[in-house]
């Protein structure tokens, strides 16, 4: 039983992942408030709705009976305006007033709007929020015309969403090649022509100026290059910037996002930042990195959670890694996979279209983009295992020579790096992980296995199906 | 249908030309897949007459139907062509995971015809299929080869290529597949050097179903059981085919210094016991699925020859390279036969010319040129290693040698044929055949020569009950379970062919079978039921195989095989073993079981050719009228 | 917790891991899709199997953006629960130790559930490479033997053996 009023501002991962752990830890608390101004659901299941996968209500990251199980005061629909660090008060919009011992900002992020006139037009619109996905749900028409403003990580994850519902689509993008923050040219380049072939076209290097509205209703996009592309709907996804518009106002520490130390608290010894409006430790060192990611939203949550229930969690930093579809071609990245210069390796498969590319520093991987099917990069690839030596950063002697030259031949590197011995006995906040409470229509796992195990194991018998390795012959008489 | 997916894939390397085949359903029953169509295909795509180094002999690798599927040591595959070597059928067995890749990616068999202007490599990974240039791999040894494909497009590929031995047409010249499994004999590797092929690289990501999962597991468990209990399986897996030189040398039938002899007296040196008590052998490691795992991984950092890691040494190499060049240095056996691996030799025909060239320069055949300073003394590890390399790359003598002992008999001249162990233009392998004779039986009727990949009648030593048994079941009586008898021998050669074939069409490793007598033709028919869905009883898949046998033999006949054909090598038949007082493989003695054998299939005795009464029995008609219009059917033969 | 142990030198290539575990998720031989695999060392010649080691941190579980992995209350393995899965591969690019994917057929996620306590990759190993036993915690199992089993490997690559001019040379 403590006395402490917790107060969470933002129902993302970070927000519900820093409510969890602080009811394990202090599950009697005076109060444990969550404020947010949608009701809980996961960005990250958008894309699944929009391809009608799934149903929107799947995407809920919480429901009454759960948030009450965890002992939280839910506070929905409404926006925090204002951060009285003195008093220890955050104002609602609608007046209410509440007090907290400890704060955390889990407002995230929101889309930034391109200096473009038009912006504002009926059927311009981001892709951020549900609500912004049944927008584009109700789109009439059998093939809309959809341009991309922007072929970032969000906009090329809607565009393969919407390429799977089988409408026409276009992309322009102002940097010099997509993806920007994962890709480098060659990768881009293989991306791009990936796109062409599956009819979406693209356009590198350019932007888009204005947008008007014709009298049929349609819009008409007019490019830096000169050209005017008529569509029925223009998607912006230019990337997104932090919500920290309440840490700024109240004198926080900022800069692109608020400013938080190895504890994920901010320059407030009692305020707390988490997820994507937080501006934290990058595991792979340097100045505090801004890793707008799910993954680093949990983590982030999780140990601001921690710290504020009062155990003491330093937090080593967040990687920024990355994997999407991209109409039939998989992408993943890890680190530094952008890198234009410096040491690296680039191999590009036999097909044409796998692309592995691993950034060094020394002897140490510190950056990895791949490319290729589907089947390749989500089952064959050890990928994962990448992303262990990424984040382990262990040095690699001899083997760094043997990835360069032998790019797809990872598991030999991986088991003899030893890495799974150096990251195994590492947990985030010291003790094994738990699972969240919530699940959509509470789908529990299988308990049993199915039919065709029982064919496999119905037959074993009883006396003895083999005999003893001959290693254990050896082993036991070694000479040597 | 289940797990014979009826697909070959044919790829034509002078047109580039890749397309698919469907086969008749009807074939995994009247041929039972793997070996059995891989014959069949041979047949219908070879001209008679086709010149095995030239564009229109088919290199044809061959899945079983049970490749693929959990069943235990059902990993084995068949290479087929025409051989160069001999002028015969050529059909060699493989194992590792080439078969069970080929299988994944959606085939059961693939054919390659043609030959390339330029080096080329086939790139196989599921529906694609790309026939690359392989100038850098041209010149490369098979571990470099295999390695650079693994760079190049990953390491699941499993790689089956030549070393510099089938690049330079050496007549024994072996395809290896994952560096240490070995399609080794009659020159298959010469096959695909022609081809200028230099390998096949296979990936797969399919299933591979089955129509019965209830039996199927029934009798997956019982063959492991079965194999479990088996002392011959453990001590394969304990020690490794080479585990069974010992016990043939107490019998004086370990053939020494080149079939002169039947004892070595340190054949401890060359075991597998040895090799597994003093550590040479550092892990056992299997064929896809096989539970019993009696390949070797053995390495050293050896006294004359650093580092040394290679699959192997297996029976044939310790026995080839060692005991018959008198050779009992491990550490020169591990080398020699690491050599033959990465050079991609054949160990049986490799260790045969050598041990013949030393009894050659120990009888005065051989000039100071001949020799270029190597002693070709018995036991003389320098000679082993060197000639190894000299033979792979036709140095010297070596081009001699590379072209086979029959005709580096021609060459050395004087009585030197004599002893030149080799029936059909191929060496033979390892068995004392003189006191053996249903192996020497089957090793005389054997379509591409004298060796046990065709009839592995273990059974006749009487040394296990399930042996006996089974002699007793084929004979009616068990007192025939001795390998010095000539009676039966032909029902107990015929019983076995016919199992092989199922062993080889099903792709299941034949010691299982005939060495282990764990996995027989009740289990295999029922493994085939339970896989495919079709109704086959055992009897059926019997006689499925004694049609490939008699196809097999067809082969030959239209190249214009006879009875005279059908031999054993010279010293075996003239000279008996010392060891082994009077045991001889006489003349009158074969041709009393030769008679018995063509008599029980049906096959003219004068001859040796199926007639055509067999043939249509066989539902070969076609073959029939084929052989008939070339006059080789012996009715026809008016000689 | 019972999890499985691996025992790398024991491990003959042999593939009845793969192909059983592949079956018995879908009732086809599919080793390709198995979410156990089997690696080769040296070249070739040594061979070693590896899956979920079922760690504390969970990378997977947490990762997952609508809790469609948990902790199996039996058996403590980390599982998915397939019909909530989304397919979106963020739990197969955190793990890091590359032992949970998504299989292109069917798009869910899928990772080693320990076959509800009776793994069918140990019933079938037939050398006992993969064992299922009460451990502590999990351990790096392959680590120090792929150490051990790749110097010879990276030395003779080192020595130039694999490379084809110096190679034809030192053939004696």
């Amino acid at each position: 039983m403590s006395n402490l009023r917790y107060l969470i501002i933002g129902g993302g991962p970070a927000g519900l992942n820093a409510l969890e752990t602080i009811h394990q830890l202090d599950p009697t608390p005076a109060t444990l408030t969550l404020v947010s101004d949608e009701p809980p659901y996961a960005r990250m299941a958008l894309p699944y709705v929009l391809t009608g996968q799934i149903p929107a209500e799947q995407a809920f990251t919480g429901d009454a009976a759960y948030f009450q199980s965890l002992g939280v005061t839910t506070v929905f629909g409404r926006r925090a305006v204002k951060l009285d660090l003195a008093a220890h008060r955050v104002s609602l919009d609608d007046g209410q007033v509440l007090p907290y011992d400890r704060l955390l900002l889990a407002t995230g992020s929101k889309p930034t709007r391109p200096p473009i006139s038009g912006l504002d037009l009926p059927g311009v619109t981001t892709l951020w929020t549900l609500d912004d996905s049944r927008y584009l749900l109700r789109m009439p028409g059998e093939r809309p015309h959809v341009l991309f403003i922007g072929a970032g990580f969000i906009g090329i994850i809607v565009l393969s969403a919407l390429f799977k519902r089988g409408w026409q689509l276009s992309v322009v993008e102002l940097q010099d090649r997509l993806l920007p923050t994962m890709l480098d040219r060659s990768a881009g380049a293989i991306v791009e022509r990936w796109l062409s072939r599956k009819g979406i076209s693209t356009r590198t290097h350019i932007g888009v100026q204005s947008i008007i509205q014709r009298s049929s209703g349609r819009k008409q996009a007019l490019l830096s290059n000169g050209e005017a592309l008529e569509v029925d709907l223009a998607v912006v996804a230019t990337g997104v910037q932090p919500n920290r518009q309440l840490a700024v106002q109240a004198g926080l520490a900022c800069d692109r996002g608020i400013l938080v130390n190895e504890f994920l608290r901010t320059s407030d010894p009692e305020v707390y930042a988490a997820g994507d409006v937080a501006q934290g430790p990058d595991l792979l060192g340097g100045a505090p990195a801004s890793h707008a990611i799910q993954p680093t939203a949990v983590d982030h949550g999780r140990v601001a959670g921690a710290n504020m229930a009062g155990r003491r969690t330093r937090y080593a930093g967040s990687l920024l890694i990355n994997t999407l579809d991209i109409a039939g071609l998989q992408c993943a990245g890890y680190g530094r996979s952008n890198t234009a210069q410096g040491d690296m390796t680039t191999a590009i498969g036999d097909d044409g279209w796998s692309l592995r590319k691993y950034v060094w520093e020394g002897d140490r991987l510190v950056g990895v983009t791949l490319l290729g099917s589907p089947e390749e990069i989500l089952f064959d690839a050890d990928l994962g295992m990448l992303k262990g030596l990424v984040q382990s950063q262990v040095r690699l002697g001899a083997w760094r020579d043997y990835l360069a030259k032998n790019p797809w031949d990872i598991r030999r590197v991986f088991a003899a790096s030893r890495t799974a011995g150096k990251l195994l006995p590492e947990t985030l906040l010291g003790r094994p992980a738990q699972p969240r409470a919530y699940r959509f229509q509470g789908i529990q796992p299988q308990t049993a296995p199915g039919p065709a195990y029982q064919h496999f194991a119905a037959a074993q018998g009883q006396g003895p199906e083999s005999f003893p390795s001959v290693i254990e012959m050896l082993e036991g008489s070694k000479s040597q | 249908m289940g797990s014979f997916l009826g697909v070959v894939l044919h790829t034509d390397l002078a047109n580039r030309k890749v397309w698919r085949e469907e086969l008749p359903s009807a074939w995994a029953l009247k041929y039972l897949g793997g070996r059995g169509i891989n014959a069949r295909l041979l047949w219908d795509l070879a001209p008679q007459g086709v010149n095995p180094l030239g564009p229109d002999n088919p290199l044809i690798l061959g899945a079983g139907v049970l490749t693929g599927t959990g069943a235990p040591l059902s990993g084995r595959s068949t290479v087929t062509a025409r051989s160069p070597a001999t002028g015969w059928y050529a059909k060699s067995s493989v194992g590792g995971h080439v078969g069970a890749s080929l299988k994944f990616a959606g085939y059961d068999h693939l054919v390659i015809h043609g030959q390339s202007g330029k080096p080329v490599y086939v790139l196989i990974d599921d529906d694609r299929v790309e026939i690359r240039s392989a100038a850098h791999l041209w010149g490369r040894d098979t571990r470099q080869t295999t390695l650079q494909i693994h760079a190049d497009h990953g390491p699941e590929f499993q790689v089956a290529c030549i070393g510099p031995a089938g690049e330079n047409l050496v007549k024994f010249a072996a395809i290896m597949c994952n560096i240490h499994s070995a399609a080794a004999r009659a020159g298959v590797g010469a096959v695909m050097g022609s081809k200028h092929l230099k390998a096949i690289a296979i990936r797969g990501h399919k299933p591979v179903s089955i129509a019965d999962p209830k039996r199927f597991w029934e009798m997956v468990w019982e063959a492991r059981r079965n194999l479990a209990a088996t002392p011959s399986a453990r001590q394969k897996h304990n020690f490794g085919t080479a585990g069974g030189i010992l016990a043939l040398n107490e019998l004086k039938a370990n053939p020494t210094c080149n079939f002169r002899r039947g004892y070595f007296p340190e054949t401890y040196q060359i075991s597998g016991q040895r090799m597994t008590q003093d550590h040479y052998t550092k892990n056992a490691e299997a064929c896809y699925s096989c539970v019993v795992a009696c390949k070797r991984h053995t390495e050293q950092n050896t006294r004359d020859f650093g580092w040394v890691s290679s699959g192997g040494p297996e029976f044939e190499a310790v026995s080839s390279l060692g005991a018959g060049t008198a050779i009992s240095d491990i550490e020169t056996l591990l080398k020699g036969n690491e050599l033959c691996n990465i050079l991609g030799l054949d160990v049986i025909s490799t260790g045969s010319l050598i041990q013949w060239m030393m009894e050659n320069s120990e009888r005065g055949l051989l000039t100071p040129e001949m020799k270029e300073g190597l002693s070709f003394d018995w036991g003389d590890s320098q000679t082993l290693v060197t000639m190894v390399r000299k033979i792979a790359y036709r140095e010297g003598i070596g081009d001699v040698l590379a072209e086979g002992v029959r005709h580096a008999a021609g060459v050395i001249g004087g009585d030197s044929w004599k002893w030149a162990v080799e029936a059909k233009g191929l060496e033979q392998s390892r068995v004392e055949t003189r006191s053996a004779k249903g192996y020497a039986l089957g090793f005389a009727v054997n379509p591409r020569g004298p060796d046990h990949l065709h009839t592995q009648c273990m059974a006749e030593f009487g040394h296990r009950p399930a042996g006996v048994d089974l002699i007793e079941k084929i004979t009616g009586d068990r007192k025939y379970a001795n390998p010095y008898l000539t009676e039966k021998r032909a029902e107990i050669v015929r019983w076995h062919e016919d199992a092989y074939v199922l062993d080889d069409g099903l792709g299941f490793c034949s010691f299982a079978t005939s060495v282990d007598f764990a996995i027989m033709p009740r289990l295999m028919a029922g493994f085939l039921r339970a896989a495919t869905g079709m109704e086959v009883s055992e009897d059926e898949t019997m006689s499925a195989g004694r049609r490939v046998v008699t196809l097999e033999k067809c082969l030959n006949v239209r190249e214009g095989a006879d009875r005279s054909d059908d031999r054993l090598p010279w010293r075996l038949m003239n000279e008996p073993s010392p060891d082994r007082p009077g045991a001889m493989n006489s003349k009158e003695e074969l041709d009393g079981m030769l008679d018995e054998y063509y008599k029980a299939h049906g096959w003219d005795l004068r001859t040796s050719r199926p007639t055509r009464e067999t043939l249509k029995a066989l539902e070969l008609d076609d073959v029939a009228e084929q052989l008939r219009a070339l006059g080789r059917l012996p009715e026809e033969d008016t000689q | 917790m019972r999890m499985l142990r691996i025992v790398p030198q024991k491990c003959t290539g042999c593939d009845q891991c793969r192909l059983v575990c592949s079956f018995v998720q879908t009732g086809e031989f599919q080793p390709s899709h198995a979410v156990i695999k089997v690696r080769s060392f040296e070249e070739q010649v040594r061979f070693s199997p590896y899956t979920c080691f079922q760690c504390a941190e969970a990378w997977c579980m947490k990762a997952c953006p609508v809790n469609a992995i948990t902790i199996d209350p039996n058996t403590e393995a980390r599982v998915v629960v397939t019909p909530a899965c989304l397919g979106c591969g963020l739990c197969t690019i955190i793990c890091p130790y590359g032992t949970i994917y998504v299989n292109p057929t069917n798009h869910k996620a899928t990772k080693c559930n320990l076959c509800h306590g009776a793994p069918a990759c140990v019933k079938t190993c037939p050398t006992g490479a993969i064992e299922f036993v009460e451990v502590e915690e999990p351990q790096d199992w392959m680590g120090s033997w792929a150490e051990q089993n790749n110097q010879p490997f990276l030395l003779a690559l080192a020595r130039g053996d694999y490379n084809p001019e110096i190679q034809k040379e030192r053939i004696l």
